[in-house]
């Protein structure tokens, strides 16, 4: 009992007093993080307010940079544009001292044919300014052809043929090509027909290029009259047997001809073999193959177009290969062509407003596509099969054809071939569950039979696996057994029902009737109208 | 080919080892990838033989009735080998060549 304390007496007002402190301490505390969150939220919105104008700040520098590339870009096309527009002063004035002789050459030449046509100008006048643009430009290939071109006009023969000889010297490509259509243009015929030969005799038959297409159109449509297409006609079969002696050559020219020949192809209607195109699963290979056999037929009308009709001489090409003497009169010299180029693509970047490398790439690439060339043997081709894009008159395509005679045979002989082999040897029908095969549809009966049978099979099978519910079952066994000891209509009734039961169902699954019809009416009538079943 | 006109009578053996690559490089070997794999005919046994092959001589190897194939590679020449028009079909890697009677002949690439 010594041990008990009495507390009810003890003083608590100093713990009562501290706990009354750290109440309000506590509240205070609370007071301040009050005022601290509050203060964290308004550092949050600050720094909302700050991304947003880092924000706006990134976007204001986007446009910026943008302005600011817009403005180094246009810097250098002005640069370009400014360094353009100095070279090309340059780039003409040398063009003027070394060349500017050469244009006034060009001139007086298209001025001179002119001339002649129209027969205004005297003789000696031409004789005169021509003798005295050869003494300014010594070595310019037209110099001399022009001195030729007078002596011609003027009937000095010695002198024209010196100057002859000094132009094929000069440029020999050119000068052929030039007296070609020069004596086609006077009506010289065997003189341009001997021309052209020398003329295409200097050409790389792998490496032609895309003009000589309308020379030999106007070969073919005897522009140059029956000389020229003979002379030219051995020249070309001195390319193609340069061209089979090389290796590979045969077979990469029969292929060639076989892809064009293929391309006549045509398509079947899609009204044709309605049955096949839905039974035969192996209908896109027939299609093929029927498609490959009717190509024959094409190729024969089309070969036979051809050859058909007369040949009406075309005033076009007449003035098209009288254009090329324009352009061969006005083409830039090689000397000069460096020059001539580079002051295309100045002219280029002032006209256009746009940087040198940009210029550059467009040009190359005009170049590129101006420039292509194409294969004798291409050419031909083309003129053969494709006269719409090569732009080829009936007369090419009968010199093209009648060149390449051994090569289309050969080729057709391929085509064939590859159909041949690849017509599939059985072909297979299939109709629903029933599948059989053919060759040429000489087994009908034997297939007719086999439908009959599949279905009759299919029809047992099916009627074996119906299975009779418990009441019928029931209705047919009471029926088999009363029918020995109770003679009447009820007994028969039952097993009847029962039995009708077992049709009902064989007929609700089966339908086996319909398909046998339907499976008859395909194999015999294979190319009969489409019929819905 | 023009040096073996040369009239040189020493014996250089690095001149005919020139000479053998010239030649070779002239005339290359056919490698074994550009022969014959075999070749396929048309049978006239009887009606169950369709076709039989044949060595390079034209020796007949095996009959192939109908309803047997032929070795691999060689079965896609069967039909065409089966068609009139041709005597024979030579059976290449990558193509086919069908010769009739008169020597010409038809290439499938394939």
């Amino acid at each position: 009992m010594s041990e008990e304390q009495i507390i009810s007496g003890a003083d608590l007002r100093e713990i009562e007093s501290r706990l009354s402190t750290i109440d309000s301490s506590l509240s205070t505390l609370d007071n301040n993080m009050g005022s601290l969150t509050k203060t964290v939220d308004r550092v949050g919105s600050k720094v909302e307010e700050m991304a947003e104008e880092v924000f706006s700040t990134q976007k204001t520098l986007d446009v910026l940079v943008e302005k600011f590339d817009a403005f180094v870009l246009a810097n250098k096309i002005d640069v370009d544009v400014q360094a353009a527009r100095t070279r090309i002063i340059e780039v003409r004035q040398i063009l003027d001292e070394k060349f500017g002789q050469y244009s006034e050459v060009r001139r007086l030449t298209v001025g001179i044919l002119q001339a002649t046509d129209i027969g205004f100008v005297r003789h000696e006048t031409i004789k005169r300014l021509s003798e005295e643009k050869v003494l300014t430009n010594v070595r310019y290939w037209l110099c001399p052809g022009l001195i030729a071109l007078s002596a011609w006009i003027s009937n000095d023969r010695p002198l024209a043929e010196k100057a002859m000889v000094e132009t094929v010297k000069r440029d020999d490509n050119k000068a052929s090509l030039y007296f070609a259509l020069i004596s086609r243009r006077g009506n010289r015929r065997q003189a341009s027909a001997a021309w052209l030969q020398r003329f295409f005799s200097l050409q790389n038959p792998e490496d032609l290029d895309r003009e000589l297409v309308i020379l030999i159109n106007a070969v073919a449509s005897g522009v140059f009259g029956a000389e020229g297409r003979s002379l030219c006609a051995k020249q070309f079969e001195v390319w193609l047997k340069e061209l089979s002696e090389r290796a590979g050559f045969t077979e990469r020219q029969r292929d060639r001809w076989s892809q064009a020949l293929a391309s006549k192809e045509p398509s079947l209607r899609t009204e044709e073999y309605p049955y096949l195109r839905k039974y035969c699963p192996i209908w896109d290979q027939l299609d093929t193959s029927l498609r490959r056999s009717r190509i024959h037929k094409v190729l024969h009308g089309y070969f036979e177009t051809i050859f058909a009709g007369e040949i009406t001489s075309s005033a076009s090409l007449a003035d098209a290969v009288d254009e090329m003497l324009d352009k061969l009169v006005n083409d830039f010299d090689k000397e000069e062509l460096p020059l001539r180029e580079e002051m295309k693509l100045l002219q280029f970047v002032i006209d256009e407003k746009c940087l040198l490398v940009d210029a550059q790439r467009r040009c190359d690439a005009v170049k590129q596509a101006f420039e292509a060339k194409q294969s004798f043997t291409q050419l031909i081709t083309n003129a053969a099969m494709h006269p719409e894009i090569a732009g080829a008159t009936k007369a090419s395509q009968r010199f093209a054809v009648a060149m390449s005679r051994d090569w289309i045979v050969a080729a057709h002989d391929d085509l064939t071939a590859k159909n041949r082999a690849g017509v599939s040897r059985e072909i297979s029908i299939k109709i629903e569950s029933w599948d059989g095969k053919t060759q040429a549809g000489e087994n009908e009966m034997e297939l007719l039979e086999s439908t009959k049978s599949h279905w009759l099979a299919e029809e047992a099978k099916r009627i074996a696996t119906i299975a009779l519910n418990p009441i019928s079952w029931g209705r047919w066994c009471l029926g088999d057994s009363l029918r020995h000891t109770v003679c009447g209509i009820r007994v028969r009734f039952l097993s009847l029902s029962a039995l009708l039961e077992l049709v009902g169902i064989s007929t609700k699954n089966g339908n086996s009737t319909k398909s046998k019809f339907k499976c008859k009416h395909i194999i015999t009538g294979c190319a009969r109208p489409a019929q819905k079943f | 080919m023009t040096q073996l006109d040369a009239g040189c009578h020493c014996q250089d053996p690095r001149a005919v080892e020139a000479l053998i690559a010239a030649i070779q490089q002239e005339l290359p070997e056919v490698t074994i990838d550009k022969l014959p794999i075999g070749i396929v005919s048309r049978c006239c046994l009887g009606e169950d033989y369709e076709v039989h092959t044949l060595d390079q001589t034209g020796g007949i190897v095996q009959h192939y009735r109908r309803n047997k194939s032929l070795p691999p590679l060689l079965e896609r020449a069967r039909s065409l080998a089966l068609h009139s028009q041709y005597l024979f079909v030579e059976v290449y890697i990558d193509s086919l060549v069908a010769v009739r009677s008169n020597g010409e002949t038809a290439f499938i690439n394939q």
